[in-house]
């Protein structure tokens, strides 16, 4: 593959053997030209100079095949004058061309993800590729398996391509529809998805054995969840994940707010809300939203007025006194 | 082009030219040994081979050609191609733009007449474009250019300059393909096997079969909609009415184009059962050119095999190649089921394990991890009459299939079948509704992808000897009726025959059907 950059980059090696090829040819046209040197004398010297120059250039020129190409041609051709052409050409190149624009070109050329998020969305949006049509263009899902077949086959090829545990029934139904090929396609899906989880199942493992970075392990700890909720793993292989997860993540709890969240949100799977709730008695900081709603939850599924009553607290307390909203008759 | 001509009778390189994609003679499976078995069956006709393969192959051949085959030539989807070392620039090449055209017009619901366009461009005498010409060159720059503009211009440019040169790529090789010459032309597949077919019907004349396993397009259609490494580069969310055109959509038109083409082509489209022609319908064949052809088994050979004895330790086999569409892994997980209610089962799968080597790496895992190491036994590919004696039920878990043999051969040897409502499994298993005598079922159908249910089935049939003998006679009963391997090559002799007769003077019926 060409890199241009690279050969923007290093000129010197390319000046330097078409310094030399111009030296060699000017001399031989000078022994040519003063007669020291019989015609025939100065074409093999010319003829070794190209020889030379294509042995020894192409290695030079290796990232570039054009430029190499081109130099031959004009060394054959014009000689020193060639040469010397070459070099000019070379060193406008690399000063016109900067080899780092150069090299993000053909980066992005390649399919390579170089350029910022933002200029990426700007030029998907100015190119309408970055546009979804307003809502009442998202079709009731569900209604969809009995759509014409196309539309039913491109469902489940969403499907398949981003599935959510939400449309595990979908899937479910279309695995019954009396259309064969339907039927076919939902367990095609079906499995590929259930290797798919298997697969994240066991890299999640894998990365948490080996891994010591703390947010590739959360990442690996969430995959483990995900997969474990997906509805394609046994439900005792699916325990089994969740319960890995949580033992882990309880060791890490304090690491981090997001560490801290996933460990509550793998303790609510378990149902182990008295945890929950003892976690919250233990720290005394600010929590976020996520981590708030399952507090309340796990109150609410033990039972915990004094709790609840607790954690609405000083609003009630002022509300009754200024015989507001929540003052008792 | 030369218009369809068909005096060239007296020079041929064979009677029929089967043309298959992806399969005979490489790979050991249902249809490979379907077509084996169609070669050898006609011995008075000769044939003509064309594998369609992605690049040339390594591997041995698993089929010997027999010796009625004259003729045997492979085409290449996937050449290399070596660009030239100056491009001229400048204006758009006019012929770039009409392949532009035609191809764009392809996408957009063309069929034949579209096609025989495309074939006239690249192959138009003194004038024609070579397989460089078509994809790097000038030329395929303006081609690339004008169809991106005109079909996907919201879509990535790169992105698509790479799938088009994939996509296309198999197209332009098999309209630079040498054809044989032969009487009749017999596609096992729409695609690419059929567009083969669809070409040389235009160029000779000659008329074009086409005999229907699987349907190749929704086969397609299911992988493409599912494929990861297709780029999505159009953000539709999860509309499903967005019209912009990305390259998932490009790759589906582009197998829905080459479907309807063959069936425009075809004088006569059979596929094995009857519901696969409601889905050859939707794709647009005439109804009027579908005939149902059942595959058939050599009674005999089958029907003498020795049962197993009630006595023998309870044995389940799937016979099948050890691959994601057989989902060997559902059986796995079935027979995990079946054990807890029968303790001492076996379990053999029976069939070629190199075909997926990561697959069957699953597949051994699973086994290990089910506690199945002493169960499950893998035998790779295996003379299945020689195993008949050590089965008491047959398991097929596929996800997909057409008409499989393994059901008829078991069926012909009396052993009852645990099959997955697939293709015409519940036909071979149950019966058609028009079955007069009603014969009775020959084993279970159950759910795809549902082991419990699969597992349930099995032990039902091994712990029951009187059910499993009735169910397995009922389908040695149904077998010799309707699936007799006799039958189903008279159907082919007499087709062949009706297709291949000399025609002296051009049929001007067929040039009728091709105009635009």
């Amino acid at each position: 593959m060409l890199d241009r950059a690279g050969a923007a980059d290093r000129p010197i090696g390319k000046l330097t053997t078409l310094s030399l090829a111009a030296i060699c040819e000017t001399a031989t046209l000078f022994l040519a030209w003063s007669h020291d040197a019989a015609i025939a004398a100065a074409l093999a010297g010319h003829l070794a100079t190209v020889v030379g120059f294509g042995l020894f250039g192409s290695r030079v020129f290796a990232a570039d095949r054009i430029l190499f190409h081109l130099s031959l041609m004009s060394i054959a051709i014009a000689g020193p004058i060639g040469a010397l052409g070459m070099m000019f050409v070379v060193a406008w190149l690399w000063m016109r061309l900067p080899g780092a624009d150069l090299n993000a070109w053909y980066r992005r050329l390649s399919g390579g993800q170089d350029e910022a998020p933002a200029v990426r969305l700007h030029e998907q949006i100015l190119q309408a590729r970055s546009f979804r049509p307003g809502r009442h263009a998202v079709d009731h899902l569900p209604s969809l398996l009995h759509a014409p077949l196309p539309k039913q086959q491109a469902l489940l090829g969403l499907i398949g391509l981003d599935y959510h545990p939400e449309y595990a029934g979908l899937l479910r139904e279309a695995l019954h529809s009396e259309e064969p090929s339907i039927r076919a396609h939902a367990a095609a899906v079906s499995v590929k998805l259930r290797a798919k989880f298997k697969d994240e199942l066991k890299a999640a493992r894998l990365c948490i054995a080996e891994s010591q970075d703390p947010s590739r392990r959360m990442n690996a700890l969430a995959r483990m969840r995900a997969a474990a909720d997906s509805g394609f793993l046994d439900e005792a292989e699916a325990a089994a994940a969740r319960a890995e997860a949580l033992t882990c993540c309880s060791a890490h709890r304090d690491y981090s707010p997001e560490w801290h969240l996933l460990y509550l949100r793998l303790s609510a799977d378990h149902e182990q809300w008295s945890s929950i709730r003892d976690d919250f008695k233990r720290r005394r900081e600010p929590f976020n939203a996520g981590a708030k709603e399952l507090y309340i939850r796990s109150l609410i599924e033990l039972g915990d007025a004094p709790g609840i009553n607790e954690l609405i607290g000083p609003t009630r307390s002022s509300s009754i006194a200024s015989g507001g909203a929540y003052a008792c008759g | 082009m030369r218009a369809a001509d068909s005096s060239q009778v007296g020079e041929i390189d064979a009677d029929i030219c089967i043309i298959v994609e992806g399969c005979y003679p490489y790979i050991n499976g249902g249809v490979s040994s379907w077509i084996d078995w169609l070669l050898r069956g006609n011995p008075q006709s000769t044939f003509a081979v064309v594998p369609i393969l992605s690049q040339r192959e390594s591997r041995p051949m698993k089929y010997e050609l027999p010796a009625n085959v004259t003729c045997y030539r492979e085409l290449y989807l996937n050449r290399p191609v070596t660009p030239p070392l100056w491009l001229s620039r400048g204006k758009s090449d006019p012929k770039g733009i009409r392949l532009a055209e035609a191809l764009t017009e392809l996408l957009h619901g063309g069929g034949l007449a579209t096609f025989r366009r495309i074939a006239e461009i690249v192959n138009e005498p003194n004038h024609e474009l070579t397989y460089r010409d078509l994809l790097a060159s000038g030329l395929s720059w303006t081609a690339v250019q004008a169809m991106y503009k005109s079909s996907m211009p919201q879509a990535s440019f790169l992105h698509f300059f790479w799938a088009w040169r994939s996509l296309f790529g198999g197209l332009f090789a098999t309209l630079k393909f040498s054809i044989p010459r032969a009487r009749a032309y017999h596609a096992i597949s729409t695609g690419y096997a059929g567009l083969l077919a669809s070409r040389a019907g235009l160029e000779t004349g000659r008329p074009v079969l086409l005999t229907e396993h699987g349907i190749y397009t929704n086969e397609r259609r299911i992988e493409i909609l599912m494929a990861e490494w297709i780029s999505d580069t159009i953000d539709k969310g999860l509309s499903l009415e967005d019209d912009r055109i990305d390259l998932r959509d490009m790759w589906m038109r582009a197998f829905d184009a080459y479907a309807r083409i063959c069936y425009e082509a075809c004088d006569t489209i059979l596929t094995l059962y009857e519901d696969n022609q409601r889905l050859q319908l939707a794709l647009g064949a005439d109804r009027g050119r579908l005939q149902v052809a059942a595959n058939g088994i050599d009674l005999e050979r089958f029907g003498n095999a020795v049962s197993a004895r009630p006595g023998d330790p309870p044995t389940v086999g799937l016979i099948g190649r050890v691959v994601p569409i057989k989902d060997v892994k559902c059986f796995i997980q079935a027979v995990y089921f079946a054990r807890q209610k029968v303790p001492d089962i076996r379990a053999l799968v029976l069939g070629a394990t190199d075909e997926d080597k990561s697959y069957f790496a699953e597949c051994q895992t699973l086994v290990r991890d089910l506690d199945l190491d002493d169960v499950v036994t893998f035998t790779g590919p295996v003379k299945i009459t020689e195993y008949f004696s050590k089965l008491h039920v047959i398991a097929l878990t596929s996800l997909s299939e057409a008409q499989p043999l393994v059901l008829l051969e078991a069926g012909a040897a009396a052993i009852p079948c645990v099959a997955t409502d697939v293709g015409s499994c519940r036909e071979i298993v149950e019966g058609r509704s028009s079955e007069d005598p009603a014969l009775g079922p020959g084993g279970r159908v159950t759910e795809l992808v549902n082991p419990k249910q699969i597992g349930s089935a099995i032990a039902e049939l091994l712990l029951d000897d009187k059910l499993r003998e009735t169910l397995g006679q009922a389908l040695q009963s149904r077998v010799r009726a309707y699936y007799g391997s006799e039958q189903a090559l008279e159907n082919y002799r007499a087709l062949y025959a009706r297709h291949t007769r000399a025609v002296p003077q051009p049929n001007p019926d067929r040039r009728e059907r091709w105009r635009a």
